[in-house]
Protein backbone atom coordinates (compact mmCIF):
# COMPACT_ATOMS: atom_id res chain seq x y z
CA UNK A 1 0.00 0.00 0.00
CA UNK A 2 2.41 2.28 0.57
CA UNK A 3 4.31 2.03 -3.34
CA UNK A 4 3.75 4.68 -5.17
CA UNK A 5 2.29 3.73 -8.89
CA UNK A 6 1.89 6.95 -10.55
CA UNK A 7 2.61 10.09 -9.83
CA UNK A 8 2.26 13.69 -11.59
CA UNK A 9 3.99 16.57 -11.10
CA UNK A 10 3.06 20.45 -11.35
CA UNK A 11 1.17 18.95 -14.85
CA UNK A 12 -0.37 21.35 -17.29
CA UNK A 13 -2.36 21.14 -19.79
CA UNK A 14 -3.59 23.50 -22.63
CA UNK A 15 -6.42 22.85 -24.93
CA UNK A 16 -5.17 23.51 -29.16
CA UNK A 17 -8.20 26.49 -28.17
CA UNK A 18 -6.12 27.97 -25.44
CA UNK A 19 -8.30 26.30 -22.46
CA UNK A 20 -6.15 25.16 -20.05
CA UNK A 21 -7.29 22.39 -18.71
CA UNK A 22 -4.91 21.00 -15.98
CA UNK A 23 -2.78 23.67 -13.92
CA UNK A 24 0.01 22.41 -12.57
CA UNK A 25 -1.66 19.74 -10.83
CA UNK A 26 0.45 16.97 -7.89
CA UNK A 27 -1.41 13.72 -7.67
CA UNK A 28 0.37 10.99 -6.24
CA UNK A 29 -1.27 7.43 -6.22
CA UNK A 30 -0.42 4.46 -3.80
CA UNK A 31 -0.74 1.27 -4.82
CA UNK A 32 -4.40 -0.56 -3.59
CA UNK A 33 -5.41 3.11 -2.92
CA UNK A 34 -8.55 3.83 -3.89
CA UNK A 35 -9.01 7.19 -4.68
CA UNK A 36 -11.77 9.34 -5.93
CA UNK A 37 -11.44 12.65 -8.14
CA UNK A 38 -14.00 14.81 -7.45
CA UNK A 39 -14.79 18.04 -9.46
CA UNK A 40 -17.75 19.46 -11.13
CA UNK A 41 -18.41 19.31 -15.54
CA UNK A 42 -15.76 20.77 -16.93
CA UNK A 43 -12.79 20.85 -14.39
CA UNK A 44 -10.45 18.64 -15.82
CA UNK A 45 -11.13 15.21 -14.47
CA UNK A 46 -11.41 13.63 -17.97
CA UNK A 47 -8.21 15.21 -19.06
CA UNK A 48 -6.24 14.48 -16.20
CA UNK A 49 -7.43 10.78 -16.09
CA UNK A 50 -5.91 10.57 -19.97
CA UNK A 51 -2.89 12.26 -19.13
CA UNK A 52 -2.24 9.19 -16.48
CA UNK A 53 -3.34 6.82 -18.77
CA UNK A 54 -0.77 8.04 -21.16
CA UNK A 55 -3.00 9.06 -23.98
CA UNK A 56 -2.63 12.42 -23.84
CA UNK A 57 1.17 14.33 -23.29
CA UNK A 58 1.12 17.26 -20.78
CA UNK A 59 2.16 20.71 -21.76
CA UNK A 60 4.26 20.86 -18.81
CA UNK A 61 5.24 18.87 -16.00
CA UNK A 62 5.98 14.89 -15.78
CA UNK A 63 3.91 12.52 -15.42
CA UNK A 64 5.83 8.72 -13.65
CA UNK A 65 4.19 5.88 -13.87
CA UNK A 66 6.70 3.84 -11.57
CA UNK A 67 6.15 0.04 -11.89
CA UNK A 68 4.97 0.30 -15.48
CA UNK A 69 1.63 -0.20 -14.54
CA UNK A 70 -1.13 -0.93 -16.97
CA UNK A 71 -3.92 2.10 -16.82
CA UNK A 72 -7.05 0.42 -17.89
CA UNK A 73 -9.39 3.18 -18.53
CA UNK A 74 -13.16 3.43 -19.07
CA UNK A 75 -13.92 6.14 -21.19
CA UNK A 76 -17.30 8.52 -19.55
CA UNK A 77 -19.49 7.43 -22.53
CA UNK A 78 -19.22 3.85 -23.19
CA UNK A 79 -19.83 4.15 -26.67
CA UNK A 80 -16.77 5.56 -26.85
CA UNK A 81 -15.31 2.23 -26.02
CA UNK A 82 -17.54 -0.44 -27.55
CA UNK A 83 -16.74 0.12 -31.84
CA UNK A 84 -17.05 -3.60 -32.47
CA UNK A 85 -19.83 -5.33 -34.12
CA UNK A 86 -19.71 -7.99 -31.39
CA UNK A 87 -19.39 -7.70 -27.56
CA UNK A 88 -16.74 -10.32 -27.65
CA UNK A 89 -14.66 -8.77 -30.53
CA UNK A 90 -14.75 -5.63 -28.02
CA UNK A 91 -13.56 -6.96 -25.03
CA UNK A 92 -10.88 -9.28 -27.16
CA UNK A 93 -9.70 -6.31 -28.36
CA UNK A 94 -7.28 -5.13 -25.88
CA UNK A 95 -6.17 -8.51 -25.57
CA UNK A 96 -5.51 -9.06 -29.19
CA UNK A 97 -3.63 -6.24 -28.86
CA UNK A 98 -1.59 -7.24 -25.85
CA UNK A 99 -0.27 -9.95 -28.63
CA UNK A 100 -1.85 -12.54 -27.02
CA UNK A 101 -3.46 -15.72 -29.11
CA UNK A 102 -6.78 -15.88 -30.03
CA UNK A 103 -7.74 -18.46 -27.78
CA UNK A 104 -6.50 -16.87 -24.42
CA UNK A 105 -7.64 -13.63 -25.78
CA UNK A 106 -11.42 -15.05 -26.08
CA UNK A 107 -10.46 -17.18 -22.32
CA UNK A 108 -9.46 -13.56 -20.85
CA UNK A 109 -12.43 -11.82 -22.96
CA UNK A 110 -15.10 -14.32 -21.34
CA UNK A 111 -13.56 -14.25 -18.02
CA UNK A 112 -14.15 -10.64 -17.49
CA UNK A 113 -17.66 -10.82 -19.15
CA UNK A 114 -18.57 -13.40 -16.43
CA UNK A 115 -17.38 -10.61 -13.64
CA UNK A 116 -19.21 -8.16 -15.03
CA UNK A 117 -22.09 -10.44 -15.59
CA UNK A 118 -22.74 -10.19 -19.32
CA UNK A 119 -21.18 -13.21 -20.76
CA UNK A 120 -24.69 -14.50 -22.06
CA UNK A 121 -24.85 -10.94 -24.29
CA UNK A 122 -21.43 -11.62 -25.42
CA UNK A 123 -22.35 -11.91 -29.55
CA UNK A 124 -24.89 -9.30 -28.98
CA UNK A 125 -23.59 -6.08 -30.63
CA UNK A 126 -23.23 -3.02 -28.17
CA UNK A 127 -25.43 -0.75 -29.67
CA UNK A 128 -27.82 -3.43 -28.66
CA UNK A 129 -27.42 -3.04 -24.98
CA UNK A 130 -29.17 -0.72 -22.45
CA UNK A 131 -26.73 2.41 -20.95
CA UNK A 132 -26.23 -0.01 -17.49
CA UNK A 133 -24.94 -2.92 -19.66
CA UNK A 134 -22.50 -0.64 -22.28
CA UNK A 135 -20.90 0.77 -18.30
CA UNK A 136 -20.13 -2.98 -17.61
CA UNK A 137 -19.49 -4.14 -21.06
CA UNK A 138 -16.78 -0.79 -20.93
CA UNK A 139 -15.30 -2.04 -17.69
CA UNK A 140 -15.16 -5.49 -19.33
CA UNK A 141 -13.36 -4.37 -22.20
CA UNK A 142 -10.26 -2.71 -19.78
CA UNK A 143 -10.35 -5.62 -17.24
CA UNK A 144 -9.63 -8.11 -19.89
CA UNK A 145 -6.53 -6.79 -19.84
CA UNK A 146 -6.13 -6.99 -16.35
CA UNK A 147 -4.84 -3.32 -15.68
CA UNK A 148 -2.75 -2.73 -12.53
CA UNK A 149 -5.03 0.43 -12.44
CA UNK A 150 -8.88 0.68 -12.70
CA UNK A 151 -9.71 4.24 -13.63
CA UNK A 152 -13.30 4.75 -14.38
CA UNK A 153 -14.70 8.08 -15.43
CA UNK A 154 -17.97 9.09 -14.37
CA UNK A 155 -19.43 5.52 -14.26
CA UNK A 156 -22.38 6.32 -12.59
CA UNK A 157 -23.61 9.05 -15.08
CA UNK A 158 -27.01 8.12 -16.78
CA UNK A 159 -27.35 5.06 -14.65
CA UNK A 160 -30.59 3.82 -12.46
CA UNK A 161 -30.47 3.06 -8.87
CA UNK A 162 -30.14 -0.36 -9.79
CA UNK A 163 -27.68 -0.57 -12.18
CA UNK A 164 -25.70 2.15 -9.64
CA UNK A 165 -25.96 -0.27 -6.98
CA UNK A 166 -24.70 -3.29 -9.15
CA UNK A 167 -22.00 -0.84 -10.42
CA UNK A 168 -20.97 -0.01 -6.60
CA UNK A 169 -21.00 -3.77 -5.63
CA UNK A 170 -18.82 -5.01 -9.18
CA UNK A 171 -16.18 -2.11 -8.34
CA UNK A 172 -15.83 -3.18 -4.83
CA UNK A 173 -15.79 -6.95 -5.52
CA UNK A 174 -13.08 -6.03 -8.13
CA UNK A 175 -11.13 -4.29 -5.81
CA UNK A 176 -11.24 -7.07 -3.07
CA UNK A 177 -11.05 -10.16 -5.71
CA UNK A 178 -8.32 -8.23 -7.95
CA UNK A 179 -6.41 -5.99 -5.49
CA UNK A 180 -6.67 -3.20 -8.27
CA UNK A 181 -5.82 0.42 -7.55
CA UNK A 182 -8.38 2.33 -8.41
CA UNK A 183 -9.38 6.02 -9.33
CA UNK A 184 -12.88 7.31 -10.22
CA UNK A 185 -13.86 10.61 -11.39
CA UNK A 186 -16.88 12.08 -10.20
CA UNK A 187 -19.25 14.54 -8.85
CA UNK A 188 -21.43 11.64 -7.66
CA UNK A 189 -20.68 12.21 -3.56
CA UNK A 190 -22.48 9.41 -2.13
CA UNK A 191 -21.61 6.60 -4.85
CA UNK A 192 -17.53 8.31 -4.09
CA UNK A 193 -18.86 7.10 -0.10
CA UNK A 194 -19.64 3.84 -1.41
CA UNK A 195 -16.32 2.35 -3.29
CA UNK A 196 -13.17 4.71 -2.30
CA UNK A 197 -11.02 5.70 0.80
CA UNK A 198 -9.04 9.05 -0.21
CA UNK A 199 -10.19 11.83 -2.66
CA UNK A 200 -8.64 15.08 -4.57
CA UNK A 201 -10.91 17.98 -5.69
CA UNK A 202 -10.43 19.30 -8.51
CA UNK A 203 -11.66 22.77 -9.63
CA UNK A 204 -10.62 24.59 -13.03
CA UNK A 205 -8.41 22.60 -13.11
CA UNK A 206 -6.76 22.89 -9.85
CA UNK A 207 -6.30 20.95 -7.01
CA UNK A 208 -8.10 22.41 -4.27
CA UNK A 209 -8.04 19.84 -1.38
CA UNK A 210 -6.87 16.63 -1.20
CA UNK A 211 -7.01 13.87 2.00
CA UNK A 212 -8.83 10.83 3.05
CA UNK A 213 -12.78 11.15 2.13
CA UNK A 214 -14.45 11.53 5.03
CA UNK A 215 -12.04 14.82 6.06
CA UNK A 216 -12.73 16.24 2.79
CA UNK A 217 -16.47 15.63 2.76
CA UNK A 218 -16.16 17.63 6.12
CA UNK A 219 -15.09 20.45 4.49
CA UNK A 220 -18.75 22.51 3.03
CA UNK A 221 -16.63 25.07 2.17
CA UNK A 222 -14.09 23.39 -0.39
CA UNK A 223 -16.82 21.29 -1.67
CA UNK A 224 -18.96 24.59 -1.98
CA UNK A 225 -16.69 26.62 -3.78
CA UNK A 226 -15.94 23.32 -6.08
CA UNK A 227 -19.60 23.22 -6.77
CA UNK A 228 -20.08 20.03 -5.15
CA UNK A 229 -22.39 20.88 -2.44
CA UNK A 230 -25.26 20.47 -0.99
CA UNK A 231 -24.74 16.88 -2.55
CA UNK B 1 -40.37 14.43 -43.85
CA UNK B 2 -36.72 13.95 -42.88
CA UNK B 3 -37.96 12.71 -39.22
CA UNK B 4 -40.27 9.97 -40.77
CA UNK B 5 -37.60 9.39 -42.93
CA UNK B 6 -34.76 8.60 -39.75
CA UNK B 7 -37.64 6.58 -38.48
CA UNK B 8 -37.56 4.63 -40.89
CA UNK B 9 -34.39 4.32 -41.28
CA UNK B 10 -33.38 3.76 -37.44
CA UNK B 11 -36.02 1.17 -37.35
CA UNK B 12 -35.32 -1.01 -40.54
CA UNK B 13 -31.61 -0.48 -41.03
CA UNK B 14 -29.95 -2.16 -38.74
CA UNK B 15 -32.31 -4.86 -37.74
CA UNK B 16 -30.71 -8.13 -37.69
CA UNK B 17 -33.86 -10.34 -37.15
CA UNK B 18 -33.56 -11.97 -40.44
CA UNK B 19 -29.91 -12.74 -40.07
CA UNK B 20 -31.10 -15.01 -37.03
CA UNK B 21 -33.99 -17.13 -38.55
CA UNK B 22 -33.65 -20.48 -39.72
CA UNK B 23 -33.71 -19.72 -43.40
CA UNK B 24 -31.24 -21.44 -46.57
CA UNK B 25 -28.96 -18.12 -46.49
CA UNK B 26 -28.70 -17.94 -43.04
CA UNK B 27 -27.24 -21.53 -43.21
CA UNK B 28 -24.50 -20.59 -45.95
CA UNK B 29 -21.17 -19.63 -44.32
CA UNK B 30 -20.83 -15.67 -45.06
CA UNK B 31 -17.62 -16.01 -47.23
CA UNK B 32 -19.59 -18.09 -49.33
CA UNK B 33 -22.81 -16.09 -49.74
CA UNK B 34 -19.82 -13.05 -50.42
CA UNK B 35 -18.28 -14.54 -53.61
CA UNK B 36 -21.37 -15.76 -54.83
CA UNK B 37 -23.28 -12.46 -54.81
CA UNK B 38 -19.63 -10.03 -55.57
CA UNK B 39 -19.77 -12.83 -58.87
CA UNK B 40 -23.87 -12.02 -59.03
CA UNK B 41 -22.87 -8.04 -59.47
CA UNK B 42 -20.80 -8.78 -61.37
CA UNK B 43 -22.40 -10.61 -63.73
CA UNK B 44 -25.26 -7.96 -63.97
CA UNK B 45 -22.89 -4.92 -64.65
CA UNK B 46 -20.55 -6.41 -67.59
CA UNK B 47 -23.12 -8.70 -69.69
CA UNK B 48 -26.50 -9.33 -69.22
CA UNK B 49 -29.12 -9.42 -71.27
CA UNK B 50 -33.10 -8.12 -70.24
CA UNK B 51 -33.61 -11.54 -70.00
CA UNK B 52 -30.84 -12.55 -67.40
CA UNK B 53 -31.16 -9.68 -65.50
CA UNK B 54 -34.83 -10.78 -64.73
CA UNK B 55 -33.49 -14.35 -64.14
CA UNK B 56 -31.06 -12.51 -61.75
CA UNK B 57 -33.82 -10.99 -59.65
CA UNK B 58 -35.67 -14.27 -59.50
CA UNK B 59 -33.33 -15.59 -58.09
CA UNK B 60 -32.86 -13.34 -55.22
CA UNK B 61 -36.60 -12.81 -54.85
CA UNK B 62 -36.53 -17.26 -54.36
CA UNK B 63 -33.79 -16.87 -52.39
CA UNK B 64 -35.42 -14.13 -50.07
CA UNK B 65 -38.52 -16.44 -50.00
CA UNK B 66 -36.26 -19.55 -48.79
CA UNK B 67 -34.18 -17.29 -46.41
CA UNK B 68 -37.57 -16.31 -44.81
CA UNK B 69 -37.55 -12.88 -45.88
CA UNK B 70 -41.30 -11.83 -47.02
CA UNK B 71 -42.33 -10.48 -50.11
CA UNK B 72 -43.10 -7.15 -49.34
CA UNK B 73 -40.08 -6.22 -47.32
CA UNK B 74 -37.56 -7.40 -49.93
CA UNK B 75 -40.15 -5.45 -52.51
CA UNK B 76 -40.19 -2.45 -50.65
CA UNK B 77 -36.06 -2.84 -49.23
CA UNK B 78 -35.08 -3.16 -52.55
CA UNK B 79 -37.05 -0.80 -55.07
CA UNK B 80 -38.66 1.68 -52.95
CA UNK B 81 -35.00 3.57 -51.58
CA UNK B 82 -32.22 3.25 -54.14
CA UNK B 83 -34.05 1.27 -57.60
CA UNK B 84 -37.12 3.87 -57.43
CA UNK B 85 -34.55 6.51 -57.68
CA UNK B 86 -32.30 5.30 -60.36
CA UNK B 87 -35.91 4.91 -62.71
CA UNK B 88 -35.99 8.39 -61.88
CA UNK B 89 -32.45 9.11 -63.65
CA UNK B 90 -33.55 6.46 -66.13
CA UNK B 91 -36.45 8.62 -67.29
CA UNK B 92 -34.69 10.57 -69.55
CA UNK B 93 -32.48 8.26 -71.51
CA UNK B 94 -35.78 7.12 -72.55
CA UNK B 95 -35.42 9.85 -75.22
CA UNK B 96 -32.21 10.71 -75.33
CA UNK B 97 -31.30 7.11 -77.06
CA UNK B 98 -31.59 7.54 -80.60
CA UNK B 99 -33.50 4.11 -82.19
CA UNK B 100 -36.81 3.46 -83.37
CA UNK B 101 -39.43 5.44 -83.07
CA UNK B 102 -42.40 4.52 -81.20
CA UNK B 103 -44.03 7.86 -79.78
CA UNK B 104 -43.60 11.22 -81.12
CA UNK B 105 -44.61 14.98 -79.11
CA UNK B 106 -43.77 18.15 -78.85
CA UNK B 107 -43.35 20.34 -75.62
CA UNK B 108 -42.83 23.88 -77.31
CA UNK B 109 -40.37 23.72 -79.83
CA UNK B 110 -38.63 20.24 -78.62
CA UNK B 111 -39.60 17.11 -79.98
CA UNK B 112 -39.06 14.40 -77.78
CA UNK B 113 -39.28 11.07 -79.31
CA UNK B 114 -39.60 7.82 -77.20
CA UNK B 115 -37.54 5.16 -78.70
CA UNK B 116 -37.57 1.54 -78.61
CA UNK B 117 -33.67 1.26 -77.85
CA UNK B 118 -34.11 3.89 -75.01
CA UNK B 119 -36.92 2.01 -73.11
CA UNK B 120 -34.49 -0.98 -73.57
CA UNK B 121 -31.64 0.92 -71.92
CA UNK B 122 -33.60 2.89 -69.10
CA UNK B 123 -35.16 -0.58 -68.82
CA UNK B 124 -31.72 -2.66 -68.48
CA UNK B 125 -30.32 0.28 -66.39
CA UNK B 126 -33.22 0.12 -63.80
CA UNK B 127 -32.78 -4.03 -63.39
CA UNK B 128 -29.09 -3.88 -63.04
CA UNK B 129 -29.48 -1.28 -60.00
CA UNK B 130 -32.45 -3.37 -58.71
CA UNK B 131 -30.26 -6.88 -59.13
CA UNK B 132 -27.38 -5.32 -57.59
CA UNK B 133 -29.18 -3.74 -54.55
CA UNK B 134 -31.34 -6.67 -53.97
CA UNK B 135 -27.87 -8.70 -53.85
CA UNK B 136 -26.16 -6.47 -51.08
CA UNK B 137 -29.61 -6.63 -49.42
CA UNK B 138 -29.93 -9.87 -49.43
CA UNK B 139 -26.39 -10.51 -48.22
CA UNK B 140 -26.62 -8.06 -45.24
CA UNK B 141 -30.36 -9.19 -44.31
CA UNK B 142 -29.15 -12.57 -43.97
CA UNK B 143 -25.78 -11.92 -42.44
CA UNK B 144 -24.32 -10.52 -39.28
CA UNK B 145 -22.59 -7.51 -39.86
CA UNK B 146 -19.55 -8.96 -37.60
CA UNK B 147 -19.76 -12.14 -40.44
CA UNK B 148 -19.36 -9.98 -43.30
CA UNK B 149 -16.11 -8.81 -41.65
CA UNK B 150 -15.01 -12.15 -40.62
CA UNK B 151 -15.38 -12.91 -44.46
CA UNK B 152 -13.59 -9.88 -45.73
CA UNK B 153 -11.08 -10.47 -43.67
CA UNK B 154 -10.63 -14.08 -45.15
CA UNK B 155 -10.13 -12.47 -48.50
CA UNK B 156 -6.90 -10.41 -47.29
CA UNK B 157 -9.01 -7.32 -48.10
CA UNK B 158 -6.68 -4.96 -45.61
CA UNK B 159 -7.35 -4.96 -42.28
CA UNK B 160 -7.66 -1.38 -42.08
CA UNK B 161 -10.66 -1.27 -45.00
CA UNK B 162 -12.50 -3.75 -42.60
CA UNK B 163 -11.86 -2.31 -39.35
CA UNK B 164 -13.05 1.29 -41.23
CA UNK B 165 -15.87 -0.40 -42.16
CA UNK B 166 -16.66 -2.01 -39.07
CA UNK B 167 -16.29 1.14 -37.12
CA UNK B 168 -18.18 3.02 -39.73
CA UNK B 169 -21.31 0.66 -39.05
CA UNK B 170 -20.67 0.83 -35.74
CA UNK B 171 -21.36 4.55 -35.45
CA UNK B 172 -23.82 4.98 -38.55
CA UNK B 173 -26.43 3.83 -35.81
CA UNK B 174 -25.26 5.83 -33.18
CA UNK B 175 -25.07 8.97 -35.53
CA UNK B 176 -28.82 8.06 -37.03
CA UNK B 177 -30.08 7.65 -33.18
CA UNK B 178 -28.15 11.40 -32.72
CA UNK B 179 -29.83 13.17 -35.64
CA UNK B 180 -32.75 11.06 -34.67
CA UNK B 181 -32.97 12.71 -31.55
CA UNK B 182 -31.41 16.36 -32.65
CA UNK B 183 -34.59 16.60 -35.25
CA UNK B 184 -37.18 15.15 -32.49
CA UNK B 185 -35.62 18.58 -30.18
CA UNK B 186 -36.10 20.92 -33.00
CA UNK B 187 -39.68 19.63 -33.90
CA UNK B 188 -40.06 20.22 -30.37
CA UNK B 189 -39.25 23.85 -30.28
CA UNK B 190 -41.09 24.63 -33.51
CA UNK B 191 -44.41 26.20 -33.23
CA UNK B 192 -45.29 27.61 -36.25
CA UNK B 193 -45.06 26.32 -40.04
CA UNK B 194 -40.80 27.06 -40.78
CA UNK B 195 -39.96 29.25 -44.35
CA UNK B 196 -38.19 26.88 -46.21
CA UNK B 197 -35.42 28.90 -46.27
CA UNK B 198 -35.52 29.06 -42.24
CA UNK B 199 -35.34 24.98 -42.08
CA UNK B 200 -32.98 24.91 -44.41
CA UNK B 201 -31.31 26.97 -42.60
CA UNK B 202 -31.63 25.30 -39.63
CA UNK B 203 -30.92 21.75 -41.36
CA UNK B 204 -27.31 23.43 -42.24
CA UNK B 205 -26.33 24.00 -38.80
CA UNK B 206 -27.44 20.80 -37.64
CA UNK B 207 -25.50 18.99 -40.28
CA UNK B 208 -22.39 20.64 -39.16
CA UNK B 209 -23.11 20.39 -35.34
CA UNK B 210 -23.40 16.84 -36.47
CA UNK B 211 -20.38 16.51 -38.52
CA UNK B 212 -18.23 17.80 -35.42
CA UNK B 213 -19.87 15.53 -32.92
CA UNK B 214 -18.42 12.83 -35.66
CA UNK B 215 -15.21 14.23 -35.41
CA UNK B 216 -15.10 14.67 -31.68
CA UNK B 217 -16.51 10.93 -31.16
CA UNK B 218 -13.75 9.55 -33.69
CA UNK B 219 -11.24 11.50 -31.60
CA UNK B 220 -11.88 9.68 -28.29
CA UNK B 221 -12.52 6.56 -30.31
CA UNK B 222 -8.96 6.76 -31.17
CA UNK B 223 -8.17 7.54 -28.10
CA UNK B 224 -10.03 4.51 -26.54
CA UNK B 225 -8.43 2.11 -28.99
CA UNK B 226 -4.82 3.29 -28.23
CA UNK B 227 -5.94 2.81 -24.20
CA UNK B 228 -6.19 -0.64 -25.25
CA UNK B 229 -3.20 -1.27 -27.08
CA UNK B 230 -4.20 -0.32 -30.96
CA UNK B 231 -0.55 0.33 -32.62
CA UNK B 232 -2.24 0.77 -36.68
CA UNK B 233 -2.33 -2.82 -36.98
CA UNK B 234 -5.48 -4.32 -36.55
CA UNK B 235 -6.51 -8.23 -34.87
CA UNK B 236 -9.35 -9.48 -34.89
CA UNK B 237 -11.37 -12.73 -34.01
CA UNK B 238 -11.55 -14.89 -37.57
CA UNK B 239 -13.96 -17.66 -36.67
CA UNK B 240 -15.61 -18.52 -39.94
CA UNK B 241 -15.41 -21.87 -41.10
CA UNK B 242 -16.42 -23.26 -44.77
CA UNK B 243 -18.02 -26.52 -45.04
CA UNK B 244 -19.00 -28.58 -48.26
CA UNK B 245 -22.37 -27.46 -48.20
CA UNK B 246 -20.91 -24.00 -48.97
CA UNK B 247 -18.70 -24.88 -51.03
CA UNK B 248 -22.14 -26.73 -53.10
CA UNK B 249 -23.88 -23.03 -53.08
CA UNK B 250 -21.24 -21.52 -54.79
CA UNK B 251 -20.72 -23.94 -57.52
CA UNK B 252 -24.35 -23.76 -58.26
CA UNK B 253 -24.87 -20.22 -57.64
CA UNK B 254 -22.06 -20.00 -60.57
CA UNK B 255 -23.57 -22.70 -62.64
CA UNK B 256 -26.48 -20.23 -62.58
CA UNK B 257 -25.08 -17.16 -63.27
CA UNK B 258 -23.20 -18.88 -66.37
CA UNK B 259 -26.64 -20.48 -67.52
CA UNK B 260 -28.09 -16.77 -67.26
CA UNK B 261 -25.61 -15.01 -68.43
CA UNK B 262 -25.69 -17.17 -71.85
CA UNK B 263 -29.30 -16.11 -72.84
CA UNK B 264 -29.29 -14.02 -75.51
CA UNK B 265 -31.79 -11.51 -76.55
CA UNK B 266 -31.99 -7.98 -75.55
Amino acid sequence: MNEPVIELINVTYIYPDGTVALKDVNLKVMKGEKIALLGPNGSGKSTLFMIMAGLLKPYKGEVKNFLNSRVGLAFQDPDDQLFCPTLLEDVTFGPLNMGLSKEKAIEKAIEALKTVGLETLKDKPPYRLSVGEKKKASIATVLAMEPEILALDEPTSNLDPKSRKELISLINELCFKRNLTLIIATHDIPFACKVAEKAYVLNKGKIVGNGKLIEVLSNFTLLEEAGLYPF
Amino acid sequence: MILDFLKIFRETAFTEKHSLSNGLLQKIDSKAKLISFIALILASISFASVYSLIFFLTLNFLLAFASKISFKTFFLRTFFFITFFSTLIAIPTLFMVRGVTLISFNIYSVTLQLTKEGILYALKFILRVWVCISSLTLLTLTTKFSSIINAMESFRIPKVFTMMTSVTYRFLFLFIDEAYRMMLAKENRTVNKMRRIDYMKTLASMMSSLFIRAYERGERVYLAMKNRGYSMETRSLNTVKFQFKDALFIFFFFVFIGFASLIGGY
